[in-house]
């Protein structure tokens, strides 16, 4: 039975690694996801989308009613920066990226799939990959 | 409210021992949704946390300040603002 976190309290996990030794994964709750995929449900979802993080930014789409992603159509990167994260593994800033993204829209009612099924999900999957560090960004 | 579910999944990776950074426009729900570690570029806004579309000078410029914020911790909790220069 995992400890069950308290509303209240904060989580914290130092990091003191250096980014050349780094590998990292990106979450965000702009709505992004594959093509491919089944779009979100704008009227509330709290499920998630896994993005390969070598996915063509051409193979991505937006599905959020609830924020102008007028730039994010245009350029992925200016909500989930996939493309800049791997320039920065090319050039050797970082030492690599999580094979798997996760997207999500965010937008839901049902806050209690998202304590209890969307948000332990993804971290397990993160747990069992070699990710050191997650970044993350709303829409 | 999409920042507030963000959170809820960050505070989820954290909690499981993996240190993580947010990108936050929406700094107030950001604080209520009591994220572990968050950056707050107060010259973007919501639809272009990272940047402007094309602009991929200034989304690296971001992410790196992002990073540089890890080397340089504050309070779990509060943000850290970036402002331009």
């Amino acid at each position: 039975m995992p400890l069950e976190l308290a509303r209240r309290a904060i989580p914290y996990t130092p990091f003191d690694r250096p980014l050349s030794e780094t590998t990292v994964a990106l979450v965000s709750t702009a709505g992004v996801h594959l093509k491919s995929q089944e779009p979100f449900d704008v009227l509330g979802d709290g499920s998630y989308r896994i993005i390969p993080s070598d996915s063509n930014a051409s193979d991505l789409t937006i599905t959020h009613d609830h924020y102008d992603h007028t730039a994010g159509d245009q350029d992925v990167n200016a909500v989930f920066p996939i493309e800049r994260l791997r320039e920065m593994v090319a050039d050797g800033t970082l030492k690599g990226l999580n094979p798997e993204f996760f997207g999500m829209m965010g937008y839901t009612l049902k806050l209690k799939q998202v304590l209890d099924e969307t948000a332990p999900e993804i971290a397990k999957k993160i747990e069992r990959s070699s990710t050191d560090l997650v970044l993350l960004t709303g829409g | 409210m999409c920042h507030r579910t963000v959170v809820h999944v960050q505070r989820a990776i954290e909690a499981i021992g993996i240190p993580t950074i947010l990108i936050t426009v929406e700094p107030t729900q950001t604080v209520q949704a009591r994220a572990p570690r968050a950056v707050h570029p107060t010259f973007n806004a919501i639809g272009t946390p990272v940047g402007k579309a094309g602009d991929a000078a200034g989304q690296r410029a971001l992410i790196e300040r992002t990073f540089a914020a890890l080397y340089d911790p504050i309070e779990p909790g509060s943000i850290r603002e970036l402002s331009l220069s």
